[in-house]
């Protein structure tokens, strides 16, 4: 039997990052985060067709008319046929959380800028050749990072916030394949959905993997063709490696 | 050269259009009232709490049920909470080639969308049997290599059939069925990393309300790359390094993976069923549990690997003890849920009776057979041999045992009885107008108070 890991070290260092407060060195990224949270807003006056046929889809479905969970899936996709990267979805994340909970500016820039960071953070452990020819990076990292986000707007203590990654690790999804395509920006959007409801579902306490990401069936072992630990945890909180 | 899924939906919907042969029309009878049982069964779990929890915050309106409870959902958390339930206690059927779980997720499309779709009986057990076929056919095109490096083949391969579920139920046409399943290839979901936490259950709930959500934008005109199976940086070379896809789409109507899904006669991994028979076996030939001095299972060398707990602590390492499953059929003659609960996996007289079982693996001994010996403390020895596990393909459930399952899960929640009219029902599935008589024997009486 595999008895999965009870301990990760990425866990442990992605939690704490998403818990803790912003130090000194995190002001300029939640600037930045603030910024392209201003300008995702703009973008999203008017939803193109993947956008449309998201809202489309899950009006029908009886989600409500201000459903957090639909609201940042259609955003997404929007967002994501300009240009999509793994900030995207923690972007559409916290923009439609934030409605939800009707959060401070403050707090919904700074959710913003960790999960952005811890995405590509995350994307810089994996990232190669192989990982790109088959996932979509938008949607498989932007969820990790778009987790942690909200799990900080909802204010989740660290073993919730663990469980919450754990459970959207679980579904890092989307095929490299449909790049380009409007599927590829219903993937990136749809892993904003998919945080939201996985942060949602740890706060009334559901569980998961203890050692999603680097765990030996997680996310990395099942994805990435290579992981370099450091880029994650490295001055994680300290060095801001997004903000480029 | 005809594109993978174009082909993958035309033998599915060619399927559709006539009635199911006999034996496979039984089998998805079977595999439904089974799953009907494990869904109620576990319906009142705090994970299902917690989705529902989730839905609430949310906002969702009350469109569509959750077998067991009395609240209703929108379509997205109905398919959620009704998956998750439905393989929670892993007590759900088992296509053993694949190790995929089909039902769960099936059924859970199916509660999802019926108060939408109103299906008569024939077309739900008709989207059910083929969304639980078009799964294992996926499953078997990229086993053993997917599951063994990781992946929960339940979620991965589930979303596909849980697509053409929704797609059969919504009538989209086999050109929308064809999106429909490639839509869901890039929706897939589950990491084995998860289980032995709420999350493992979690892939089949997920992929049911994927596969849903992937159907309504094929309905809707969304398309994925028609060769999204067979290129590379598709789903099938992504997900596995071995990949046949003669098994995907060969044979249709003259193969049925449907026909090899087995049903868990108890609630613990499979590879420990041969070993809790014997002991069941062995229960009925001693009447006092207390004159045993040890026991000896003479079994295959997987059961000390896989499920080798000799002295659990609770319900969920007891899941992987064969020696409490054992420990527990000789003290109690009978092995259900209860003998999971976490207080009765630490009672004396369990922990006593693991201590005098040793599992003796031995290679010639094959996966669903045990040799059981127990000696008794007046010197006199009582042996069983497990041809073939209850439960195996060489050794299915017979119905009557089946049902003997079903009623512990569903009759303690909902009321004496109420497991023998829902197999009715199943049973009737075929010429039914609709799913009303079902879905309302799935919900709790006014009544009824839970725990």
């Amino acid at each position: 039997m595999h008895n999965p890991a009870a301990q990760s070290a990425v866990s442990d260092a992605l939690v704490k990052f998403a818990t803790s407060p912003l130090q000194a060195a995190g002001a300029h990224a939640a600037d930045a985060a603030a910024g392209a949270l201003a300008q995702a807003r703009a973008s999203f006056a008017a939803l193109d067709d993947a956008g449309k046929k998201v809202a489309a889809l899950l009006t029908q479905q009886g989600s409500g008319p201000h459903d957090a969970r639909v609201r940042a899936w259609a955003l997404g996709a929007a967002l994501s046929t300009q240009k999509a990267s793994s900030a995207t979805p923690v972007l559409a994340a916290v923009i439609a959380t934030g409605e939800l909970l009707s959060s401070s500016e403050a707090d919904i820039a700074a959710a913003a800028a960790i999960g952005i960071e811890a995405a590509a953070r995350i994307l810089a452990a994996v990232d190669s050749e192989e990982f790109r020819t088959r996932w979509n990076v938008a949607s498989s990292l932007g969820v990790l990072g778009a987790v942690l986000a909200v799990a900080r707007l909802l204010k989740l203590d660290e073993t919730r916030t663990r469980h919450a990654l754990g459970i959207a690790a679980t579904q890092a999804a989307g095929l490299a394949h449909n790049a380009g395509d409007t599927l590829a920006a219903i993937e990136t959007g749809k892993a904003a959905a998919d945080a939201i409801e996985a942060a949602l579902m740890a706060k009334h306490g559901f569980t998961s993997a203890p050692a999603s990401i680097d765990g030996r069936r997680g996310f990395a072992a099942l994805m990435a063709y290579r992981f370099d630990e450091a880029s994650i945890t490295g001055g994680l909180g300290e060095r801001w490696t997004s903000l480029g | 050269m005809s594109f993978v899924a174009a082909a993958f939906a035309q033998g599915l919907h060619a399927l559709a259009q006539r009635p199911l042969p006999a034996e496979v029309e039984r089998e998805a009878r079977r595999s439904f009232i089974n799953v009907v049982g494990t869904s109620i069964g576990a319906s009142l779990h705090p994970g299902v709490d917690a989705i529902l929890g989730t839905a609430q915050d949310l906002g969702v309106a009350a469109l569509a049920p959750v077998p067991g409870r009395s609240e209703r959902v929108d379509v997205h958390f109905s398919a959620l909470a009704t998956g998750f339930a439905g393989h929670l206690d892993d007590f759900d059927d088992t296509h053993l080639a694949t190790v995929i779980h089909p039902a769960a997720s099936i059924l859970a499309v199916l509660t999802a969308l019926t108060p939408e779709t109103k299906p008569s009986g024939a077309k739900a057990l008709m989207a059910f049997a083929l969304g639980c076929e078009s799964q294992l056919r996926v499953g078997v095109s990229i086993s053993p290599e997917h599951y063994d490096r990781g992946w929960h083949i339940t979620g991965t391969c589930g979303v596909i059939g849980c697509a053409v579920t929704a797609g059969l139920l919504l009538d989209l046409t086999t050109e929308q069925l064809t999106e429909a399943v490639s839509i869901a290839a890039s929706m897939f979901v589950g990491m084995r990393e998860a289980f032995g936490t709420m999350t493992k259950p979690y892939h089949p709930g997920k992929a049911a309300s994927n596969g849903i959500a992937a159907a309504r934008l094929a309905q809707q005109g969304q398309r994925a790359k028609a060769d999204i199976f067979e290129a590379q940086g598709g789903y099938s070379h992504s997900m596995s390094t071995k990949v046949d896809f003669d098994l995907m789409n060969g044979a249709f109507g003259e193969r049925w993976e449907l026909l090899f899904n087995t049903y868990k006669p108890f609630p613990c991994g499979i590879v420990a069923h041969p070993a809790i028979d014997g002991g069941l076996s062995l229960s009925q030939k001693i009447t006092n549990a207390d004159d045993i001095e040890a026991i000896t299972l003479r079994c295959h060398p997987l059961v000390p690997e896989l499920m080798g707990n000799p002295q659990p602590k609770d319900g969920l390492q007891a899941r992987f003890s064969a020696i409490h499953g054992v420990a527990a059929a000789l003290c109690d003659k009978v092995v259900g849920l209860a003998q999971y609960e976490d207080d009765r996996v630490i009672k004396a007289d369990v922990t006593a009776m693991r201590a005098k079982t040793t599992l003796a693996p031995d290679a010639t001994v094959n996966r669903d057979e045990v040799f059981i010996e127990a000696r008794l403390k007046d010197g006199s020895v009582v042996k069983h041999h497990v041809e073939h596990a209850r439960g195996s393909l060489a050794r299915p459930l017979t119905d009557e045992e089946l049902m003997d399952k079903v009623r512990l899960l569903i009759d303690p929640l909902l009321g004496e009885g109420v497991a023998a009219q829902l197999a009715a029902v199943v049973d009737g599935l075929a010429s039914a107008p609709n799913l009303d008589t079902l879905f309302a024997l799935c919900a709790p009486k006014k009544d009824t108070h839970h725990a």
